[in-house]
C-alpha cells in the first residue's frame, strides 16, 4: 500500500495518506514493512523514493510483533509478521498484496480487518465514518 | 544412534522430566534453524497489477463510486 502511494499521485493509496490527519486515522508501519518498502523502491524509482520520504513524515512506526498468542488457522507464512504486527496494534490492515493476503481481504481476523486501500476508503464513506473536508 | 529411529526409540526410554528437556531443546535448535522470511522484493508485473487497481479505486472514490 505504501508503495502504491510512493509511486501514484491517483491511487486509493495515496488519498489514504492524504486524508490521514483529516480523518483521524493513525497510520502505522512496522520495521518489516519500512525495509519491504525501501528494498522495493529502490528497484522501481528515484522519484518515488523522494515522494516516499515525505509520506514516511505521516507513519508511525511501531515494533515489529513476531509472535501472536492465538492460533493463526491459515497460511500467511510469508508475511506473518506483517500481520502479527497489525493484529497487535491497528484496527485495519491495508494491503494491495494479494498474493500473500489474497484469502483474508475483506476478511476480519480477531477483530482485525484487512482490506485494500480502495475498499478501506468505500467502507468508511459507506458507513459515514467520513468526515467532510474542510474548506 | 544415528537415525530418527534410533533417537525415538532412545526417547521413548527417558523419563518424563528428560522428555520435557528434550522438547524445550528441540523447540530452541527449531527455532534459531528455521529460515525466517524475509520482505520480499515485488516483480514489475505484481507492481503494475497493485497499481492498476489502486489507481481504478481512487478513481471511483473520487467519482463517488
Amino acid at each position: 500500500m505504501a508503495i502504491a502511494a510512493a509511486l501514484s499521485e491517483t491511487g486509493a493509496s495515496r488519498l489514504v495518506f492524504d486524508l490521514a490527519a483529516a480523518q483521524g486515522w493513525v497510520l502505522v508501519l512496522s520495521p518489516w514493512v519500512l525495509h519491504e518498502i525501501r528494498n522495493n523502491l529502490v528497484h522501481l524509482s528515484p522519484a518515488a523514493t523522494r515522494t516516499w520520504l515525505a509520506l514516511r513524515t505521516k507513519v508511525f512506526l511501531e515494533d515489529d510483533e513476531l509472535m501472536f498468542d492465538w492460533p493463526l488457522l491459515f497460511n500467511v507464512t510469508k508475511d506473518k509478521p506483517v500481520l502479527c504486527t497489525a493484529l497487535a496494534c491497528a484496527d485495519v490492515l491495508l494491503t494491495l498484496d494479494r498474493q500473500d493476503f489474497g484469502p483474508l481481504l475483506g476478511q476480519t481476523v480477531y477483530d482485525l480487518r484487512v482490506l485494500t486501500p480502495g475498499n478501506f476508503l468505500r467502507t468508511e464513506r459507506e458507513d459515514k465514518r467520513l468526515r467532510p473536508r474542510k474548506g | 544412534m544415528s537415525t530418527v529411529q534410533e533417537i525415538e526409540a532412545a526417547a521413548d526410554l527417558l523419563p518424563v522430566e528428560q522428555k520435557e528437556e528434550l522438547l524445550r531443546f528441540l523447540a530452541v535448535r527449531l527455532r534459531k534453524e528455521r529460515k525466517q522470511s524475509q520482505p520480499r522484493i515485488y516483480s514489475n508485473q505484481e507492481v503494475a497489477t497493485m497499481l492498476a487497481e489502486d489507481e481504478a479505486d481512487g478513481e471511483r472514490f473520487r467519482k463517488g463510486r
